[in-house]
């Protein structure tokens, strides 16, 4: 016979684990655990409350099977900015991450993005993300409380990554008809030298990747901006991805 | 009668009228004969024919000759103003080309003694961009380290100024990504 302390004792230690494990989802299910969410502020302009988020079952989207496995933790293989600090994926980042990511066209979700890392800060202090050609994403701290939406700082890093997997005609197409130029330097290495003015961002003018990127994310929330600033490079995306990609919760 | 004049005017006509100038492919071999330093600008011509574009700058001008299945920028020959000979020039392999392989581009100078230079990853993207660079023999070759594509091969007067510090030199400590 057990004592009655003992089966207080028991009731306690049940309940109190029943609070604590994570709860039971079915198979096309994932588990989203208890954590706190702050307040943030999409790209549309959309403020969202922070709130307690209770810990419950969601439905796996095709969002989750591809974001979930490329969540990784520690510093990205051979990353050439040594003084940047990695750190953890919280919970509450996750679940941001996937929401953003399901408002970005499927076809800007490469299959060549192999590992999503999280990092303190950029050496570039304002910079929120940054990609590597070998498949690679960084998102920094400032990623999460930035006014200019995460969905559209990710848009913007897989922009990098669909200029990776352009063919090699591709990429000259969009050089050549944006402007862009080779050049021998008097270094004797050879240069993209850019187009003179029209850049929709400041910092595109250093290289046509980085140029391509801020126009794929302005032709996905601002297509008219970009068309007036830099109609070549919107007549390019429009042949390429026709005039209904957009982020679908942006405002043309 | 009056049919038959008009049957011979169209004859006459058809061959009078010259038809569309075919445009001449450039091949690289073609390109590797430009003498650095000693072709000039007309034999320029006479090889390759007249040029899509010219730019002029203080110091030098440029004669632009495209890929006429593509449109897409092929050959760029910089001259010296004064005499008009050849200073550098520099090639954009389409991809049915063998040098468009970074392997196949090598192979065309084989005896070359390249340094191997990283582009300075940017803040904001690293990129997997290389440049293979003899500066004695005149050569650059600037690729993709993760496909071994060719994006441009430069031909310019071999000499020994250094590359800039906008590239890094890969040592066998730094060693290439993704070999």
């Amino acid at each position: 016979m057990i004592e009655k302390p003992a089966m207080i004792f028991l009731f306690i230690l049940t309940f109190t684990t029943s609070l604590f494990a994570a709860p039971k989802c079915s198979p096309i299910e994932y588990a989203v655990k208890k954590h706190h969410r702050r307040e943030y502020v999409r790209s549309d302009g959309v403020s969202v409350k922070a709130t307690d988020v209770r810990e419950h079952c969601r439905p796996r989207s095709k969002g989750y099977d591809f974001l979930y496995s490329r969540f990784k933790e520690g510093i990205p293989r051979d990353w050439p900015h040594r003084a940047e600090k990695p750190a953890n994926w919280s919970e509450e980042e996750k679940a941001r991450m996937l929401e953003a990511l399901e408002i970005i066209p499927e076809i800007l979700w490469a299959e060549k993005i192999v590992g999503l890392y999280r990092m303190k800060k950029s050496k570039d202090d304002l910079n929120p993300a940054t990609s590597g050609e070998n498949g690679t994403i960084v998102i920094y701290d400032s990623a999460f409380t930035s006014l200019k939406g995460l969905e559209r700082i990710l848009a913007h890093e897989f922009a990098h990554h669909n200029f990776y997997s352009l063919t090699e005609n591709e990429r000259l197409d969009y050089r050549l008809a944006t402007g862009w130029k080779p050049q021998l330097g008097l270094d004797r290495n050879i240069y993209w030298s850019s187009r003179p003015s029209g850049f929709i961002e400041e910092d595109g003018k250093t290289s046509s990747e980085e140029d391509y990127a801020n126009n794929l994310e302005h032709f996905l929330v601002n297509s008219d901006k970009l068309k007036e600033v830099t109609p070549k490079a919107y007549a390019w995306m429009l042949k390429k991805f026709g005039e209904k990609f957009k982020l679908r919760s942006s405002k043309k | 009668m009056r049919k038959f004049i008009s049957a011979w005017l169209i004859f006459v006509c058809s061959c009078t009228i010259p038809s569309k100038k075919e445009e001449r492919i450039i091949t690289f071999s073609e390109v590797m004969k430009l003498d650095i330093g000693k072709s000039s600008e007309a034999e320029v011509i006479a090889t390759f024919g007249m040029p899509n574009d010219r730019i002029d700058d203080s110091d030098y001008f440029t004669l632009e000759y495209t890929d006429p299945k593509t449109g897409f920028l092929l050959l760029s020959v910089n001259f010296f103003r004064e005499p008009r000979l050849v200073q550098a020039f520099l090639w954009i392999p389409r991809q049915e080309d063998k040098e468009f392989g970074l392997e196949g581009a090598k192979a065309v100078y084989g005896a070359a003694q390249f340094k191997l230079f990283r582009d300075e990853p940017a803040s904001h993207s690293v990129s997997e961009t290389y440049s293979l660079i003899d500066d004695q023999a005149g050569v650059t070759i600037r690729f993709n380290g993760i496909r071994n594509t060719v994006e441009a091969i430069a031909r310019f007067e071999g000499g020994s100024r250094k590359p800039s510090s906008g590239h890094k030199e890969v040592t066998s400590q730094s060693s290439r990504r993704n070999n």
